[in-house]
C-alpha cells in the first residue's frame, strides 16, 4: 500500500474526499487487501480518538468504576454552602425588605432560573411587530407595550386566560391581569377561577371578564365595539369609575352603555382558538392546489363549485346513478390544473367537524361507508397522505383505508390497519416479499397523519407507508413497477359480489395525492406544518364551568 | 464454552463491555455518518439481548457474534435509506466487513495498543489530534486560532495519525531504542 492509498482513506475519514476521487477509492480499496486492512486500522484510531475526546469511556472501564468517587464529600460540603448563602441571601416573608430604588433586590433564585413570562406564546399567524428583530418564538412577553403590524397572535395569561389579539394594534401587559389595548381586535376566554377579573383597559373604558368569553373591537377614533359569547363582563367609564355596568350574551343593543362609548355589536366574532393553525393550513391547501405534482386534494368542505363542473369528473362505479347524487355528496378535487384525478362521491357518510375551526371531514360511520375516486392512469411514482382519526373501536379484523374496487393486477395497492390500530400494506401479486418494519407504533385516538410512497429509490422498487412523519413500514417489491389506483375506494372494500366489508370506522380529513414519490423529509415536514399548535385540553375545556 | 440455564444479565453486560470498543472500531470502517454510527451501535446492542439465550460459545466469538450483528444492523440500515453514490457498494462493504469479523484479533490489538502510542506522541502532538476531535471544534477555527491555514493543519494531523497508525501495528514487547518512539513524525 503506497502512501497515496493511506491519504485517500484519511480523506474518505476526513468527510474531505471529493468528487473526483470517490470512484478511485473504491476502485483501489476493492482490489487491494493491504488497503482494506490500513483502512480497517484507521477507522479503529478515528473512532477510538474521537470516543475518547467527547467522554465516551471503554464500558469496561464504567463497570470498573462503581465504587463512588473519592470528590462526592466535596460536592456535598458546596451544595451545603450553596443551601446556606440562598437561606442567608432570601430574607423570611414576615420581615419584607426595605424597598430601595437605589439597590434593586437580587434574588439568588431568580438568577439560577429565569422566571417564566407573564404571558405564554400558544399560536401566531403572519405576525409582524414593529421595530422587532426577534421572531414570536424568542420574545418573552413580560410587561411591557408590544406594537403589531399586522397578524395575529394568542397568548395564555397564567394558564388561565386565553387571549387572542389581531393587528394591526398595539398591547401593553401591565400586570398578569391587566392589559391595556390602544387599537386591535381581541378575544378573551376565561378557563378558571383563577383566571376571574382579567382586564382589558382601552383609551376609554375598562372591561372586567367576570367569566368566560367576549369579542372587543377598540379603534383610536370610534366607539369601541363588544360582543359577550358567554358568561359576564363588566363595563366600567375611565373617567368616573363608579358607573359600571354588567353586559351578558342576552345584552341586546339597546343595552349599550351610555356613560361611556361602547356599542354592543351582536355580529362580532373575533378569532377563536385554533384559527390561526386553521389559516395556517388554509395557506398551505392553496399551495398545495397549485402544485403541479399534486394530481388530487380533498378538505371535505361542502362543495363551491356547481354540480355541472362537478360531473365533468366523476367516479365511474357511480356512471348509472349520477344524476340521482345529492349535491352534497361530492367531494370536489381542488387542484387548480391537473385533472387526472376525479371529484369524489361518498356513500353512507356524513361531514364532520374537521382538524380546525370550521373546516370539514368525512366521518365514514356506516358498514358501507366510502369515497370513491378515479385516478386516470398507473403512475411509478406516487405518494397520497390523509389525516385520519378512529371513531371509537375499530370494528373489524382488517379495516381498509385504501385499495381499487377491483383486485386483479399488479400495482394494485391496499392499506389496512388491523383492529389494534397497526398498519399493513399489501400489494397485489407480492405476497412475499421482504418487509422492514422499523415502528411498532399503532394508530392512536386522536389525529393520525398517514402517507404512502412509492417509487424508485437508487434503482431499487420502493413501497413505504409513514405513520405520523416517521417511517412505519416499507417493502421492496418484485414485479410491481407501478400504482395503479384506477378506481379507488376509500374507507372499505367492495368484494365481487359487490357487498361492502371492512369498514374503517373513522374520521378522514385532507386527502392529497401526488404523482411523485415524497421524501421521508417532505413527509415530515408535511406532518409537522399540520400539526395544530393550539389544543383543546382539560385546561381548555375547563372553560364553560366558569360561566356566572 | 458458555452455558446459560438462565439468562445471566451481568455475563452479557461484560462481555458487552469487554467487546465494544472492537464493535465500535469495526463500525467505524463500514459506516461513515456518526449518526448512523450511533444508531447501528444501540440497535446492535439491543438485538445481541434479545438474541443472548441463543449464543453459544465462548468469551472470544461474543466479539465476533457481536460484529456480525452489526454488519446485519448496518445492511438493513441501507435498505432504508436513500442511497446516494458517495456511499461504499454493497460488494465492498461485504468485503470490509468479513475481513473485519474474520481478522478481528487485529482489531482488538489495535484498540489495545492505541493508548500506548497516544503516550508515545510528543506532548504537543498528543494534545492537538485530541482537541481535534473534542465535539464542537471546527479545523477552520483551530487553524486560526494557531495561524496556520487548515490545509496545513490537516497535513499535520494526518502526520500524526499515520505515526500513530504505524505504531498501531509494531507488536507489544518489542524492543524501542533509547527509549524513543518506534515511530517518527
Amino acid at each position: 500500500m503506497n502512501d497515496s492509498d493511506h491519504n485517500l482513506i484519511e480523506l474518505y475519514l476526513e468527510g474531505n474526499l471529493p468528487a473526483d476521487k470517490w470512484e478511485d477509492f473504491s476502485h483501489r480499496l476493492e482490489q487491494s487487501a493491504d488497503m482494506r486492512r490500513e483502512f480497517r486500522k484507521l477507522s479503529v484510531l478515528d473512532e477510538n480518538l474521537r470516543a475518547q475526546s467527547i467522554g465516551f469511556a471503554n464500558l469496561a472501564e464504567r463497570e470498573q468504576n462503581t465504587t463512588p468517587p473519592t470528590y462526592l464529600p466535596w460536592i456535598v460540603a458546596a451544595a451545603c454552602l450553596v443551601l446556606t448563602f440562598i437561606s442567608w441571601s432570601t430574607p423570611p416573608q414576615s420581615f419584607p425588605a426595605k424597598k430601595s430604588p437605589a439597590t434593586k433586590q437580587v434574588h439568588l433564585a431568580s438568577v439560577l432560573q429565569p422566571a417564566p413570562p407573564i404571558a405564554k406564546l400558544i399560536d401566531f399567524y403572519d405576525l409582524q411587530f414593529q421595530d422587532a428583530t426577534k421572531s414570536p418564538e424568542d420574545i418573552h412577553f413580560d410587561l411591557g407595550k408590544y406594537e403589531i403590524e399586522r397578524g395575529q397572535l394568542h397568548l395564555r395569561f397564567d394558564d388561565s386566560v386565553e387571549l387572542l389579539f389581531s393587528g394591526p394594534g398595539s398591547f401593553e401587559i401591565l400586570n398578569p391581569k391587566l392589559v391595556s389595548v390602544t387599537q386591535g381586535n381581541v378575544r378573551t376566554i376565561v378557563l378558571n377561577d383563577k383566571g376571574k377579573e382579567f382586564t382589558i383597559l382601552s383609551p376609554t373604558s375598562r372591561y372586567i371578564d367576570w367569566g368566560t368569553e367576549f369579542s372587543l373591537n377598540i379603534s383610536p377614533s370610534g366607539d369601541d365595539l363588544v360582543n359577550v359569547h358567554e358568561g359576564a363582563i363588566e363595563v366600567q367609564c375611565m373617567v368616573t369609575k363608579n358607573m359600571s355596568k354588567m353586559l351578558t350574551r342576552f345584552s341586546k343593543v339597546n343595552d349599550s352603555p351610555k356613560f361611556t362609548p361602547v356599542v354592543i355589536d351582536k355580529e362580532l366574532e373575533n378569532m377563536i382558538p385554533g384559527q390561526m393553525g386553521g389559516n395556517r393550513n388554509q395557506k398551505l391547501l392553496e399551495e398545495l392546489a397549485a402544485d403541479p405534482d399534486v394530481i388530487g386534494l380533498y378538505d371535505f368542505k361542502y362543495p363551491q363549485i356547481g354540480k355541472d363542473i362537478l360531473k365533468q369528473r366523476f367516479p365511474k362505479v357511480w356512471e348509472g346513478d349520477i344524476a340521482n347524487i345529492s349535491f352534497h355528496r361530492w367531494i370536489p378535487n381542488l387542484h387548480l390544473s391537473n385533472t387526472d384525478a376525479s371529484h369524489g362521491i361518498f356513500h353512507g357518510a356524513n361531514r364532520a367537524n374537521g382538524r380546525w375551526p370550521q373546516s370539514g371531514a368525512l366521518n365514514l360511520f356506516q358498514k358501507d361507508a366510502h369515497l370513491s375516486l378515479d385516478l386516470k392512469g398507473e403512475y411509478e411514482n406516487f405518494s397520497f397522505a390523509c389525516w385520519l382519526k378512529p371513531k371509537g373501536k375499530l370494528n373489524n379484523p382488517l379495516n381498509s383505508l385504501i385499495r381499487p374496487y377491483r383486485w386483479k393486477k399488479f400495482g394494485n395497492l391496499s392499506i389496512e390497519v388491523t383492529r389494534p390500530g397497526k398498519l399493513k400494506q399489501v400489494l397485489w401479486g407480492e405476497p412475499h416479499i421482504e418487509e422492514f418494519q422499523p415502528s411498532k407504533r399503532k394508530l392512536t385516538r386522536d389525529w393520525n397523519h398517514i402517507a404512502y410512497t412509492f417509487g424508485k429509490v437508487d434503482e431499487k422498487t420502493v413501497s413505504s407507508l409513514y405513520l405520523n412523519g416517521k417511517l412505519y413500514n416499507e417493502v421492496f417489491p418484485n414485479f410491481t413497477d407501478s400504482v395503479d389506483l384506477r378506481n379507488v375506494i376509500i374507507g372499505c372494500l367492495n368484494n365481487k359480489y359487490g357487498e361492502y366489508l371492512n369498514q374503517f370506522n373513522a374520521v378522514l380529513d385532507e386527502l392529497v395525492l401526488w404523482k411523485k414519490t415524497l421524501t421521508k423529509y417532505e413527509i415530515k415536514n408535511f406532518y409537522l406544518s399540520g400539526l395544530p399548535t393550539y389544543e383543546f385540553n382539560d385546561l381548555t375545556l375547563a372553560a364553560t364551568s366558569v360561566a356566572p | 464454552m458458555i452455558r446459560k440455564n438462565k439468562i445471566n444479565r451481568s455475563d452479557f453486560l461484560r462481555l458487552l463491555a469487554k467487546s465494544e470498543p472492537v464493535v465500535r472500531s469495526y463500525l467505524r470502517s463500514l459506516v461513515q455518518d456518526y449518526h448512523d454510527h450511533s444508531e447501528i451501535m444501540q440497535n446492535a446492542f439491543i438485538t445481541a439481548w434479545e438474541k443472548y439465550s441463543k449464543f453459544e460459545g465462548d468469551e472470544n466469538d461474543f466479539c465476533k457474534w457481536m460484529c456480525v450483528i452489526a454488519r446485519f444492523q448496518i445492511l438493513k440500515l441501507r435498505q432504508t435509506r436513500a442511497r446516494n453514490k458517495w456511499v461504499l457498494s454493497d460488494k465492498l462493504l461485504e468485503k470490509i466487513s468479513t475481513e473485519g469479523v474474520n481478522d478481528i484479533a487485529s482489531t482488538e490489538r489495535w484498540v489495545e495498543k492505541l493508548e500506548d502510542c497516544l503516550q508515545e506522541l510528543p506532548k504537543p502532538n498528543r494534545d492537538l489530534i485530541k482537541r481535534v476531535y473534542s465535539p464542537n471544534q471546527t479545523i477552520k477555527a483551530m487553524a486560526a486560532e494557531r495561524e496556520t491555514t487548515p490545509d496545513a493543519l490537516y497535513q499535520k494531523l494526518r502526520r500524526i495519525r499515520k505515526a500513530l497508525a504505524k505504531c498501531m501495528d509494531i507488536p507489544p514487547g518489542s524492543p524501542k531504542k533509547d527509549s524513543a518512539p518506534a515511530y517518527s513524525i
